[in-house]
């Protein structure tokens, strides 16, 4: 069998573990079909807040992998966590949006939040497609 | 010397381009870009807890999707602020799926030979 692999540096051609490489042609790696970004608006004081885009695969369902930015603050969070403002030892963090979740359907992706502030909250979404599910 | 593969996307030039994301494949032996390698996957039907031996030994890479509603596949982590009931917990020789709904539902699986521990 005819392969095409690059180990990592210190590394044997010869190992068995696949650790070991950077890339190994007998080893599928995960294809990103499509990336981008989605700038939404929080309604105030709203839960389930549901946004979708369409994804263009027809053919398949594809993975999908997400992150989200609040507007003019520079930490990232993931579905299933809140954007952490503050944090207390003891009184622990304080997160009034929350990233609940990502998923895909057919035709769309979708995103789904929270927003417990008493103001409208702008948020960039980036998303990455990948293979199918 | 530094092995190195690159391929460029349509429209930038393998020869000269340096950023990463401008190739299908670019390894050159130091940077990791993620090259996530597939040990396994499949689409099982979950009803509380089921394992899934990985056989490799040690934590690898895992993402788990379930179908929360037909035809919709949710991104899962570990156990879920989202109210679904479901999630996922992967140690050196299982890949745990939890479902807590009382109803079956499906989760789709990817193991990944990297190892993140």
């Amino acid at each position: 069998m005819q392969v095409v692999k690059v180990a990592k540096i210190g590394n044997s051609t010869d190992s068995l573990d696949p650790n070991d490489y950077i890339f190994h042609s007998s080893y599928n790696t995960f294809k990103i079909v499509l990336e981008g970004t989605k700038s939404v608006t929080l309604l105030a004081s709203t839960t389930n807040q549901t946004f979708t885009q369409a994804h263009g695969f027809d053919t398949f369902i594809p993975l999908i992998s997400a992150f989200a930015k609040r507007d003019a603050i520079n930490q990232v969070f993931l579905p299933n966590g809140v954007d952490i403002e503050t944090y207390t030892a003891g009184a622990g963090f304080d997160g009034d949006i929350k990233f609940n979740y990502t998923a895909t359907d057919s035709n769309n992706m979708i995103f789904n939040f929270d927003n417990n502030k008493g103001t409208t909250i702008g948020v960039t979404i980036k998303y990455y497609l990948l293979e199918r599910v | 010397m530094k092995q190195i593969l690159k391929i460029a996307l349509p429209g930038y030039n393998a020869e000269t381009d340096t950023d990463p994301n401008h190739f299908s494949l670019y390894v050159d032996q130091q940077s990791d870009y993620i090259l996530i390698k597939e040990a396994s996957k499949d689409t099982v039907s979950v009803n509380g807890t089921q394992n899934i031996a990985h056989g490799l030994g040690y934590v690898p890479y895992c993402l788990v999707f379930a179908e929360t509603t037909s035809g919709v596949w949710r991104k899962l982590f570990s156990v879920a602020l989202d109210t679904t009931g479901c999630w996922f917990e992967v140690d050196n020789t299982n890949l745990v799926l939890k479902n807590t709904t009382g109803s079956a539902i499906n989760f789709s699986y990817h193991v990944f030979y990297d190892n993140i521990t």
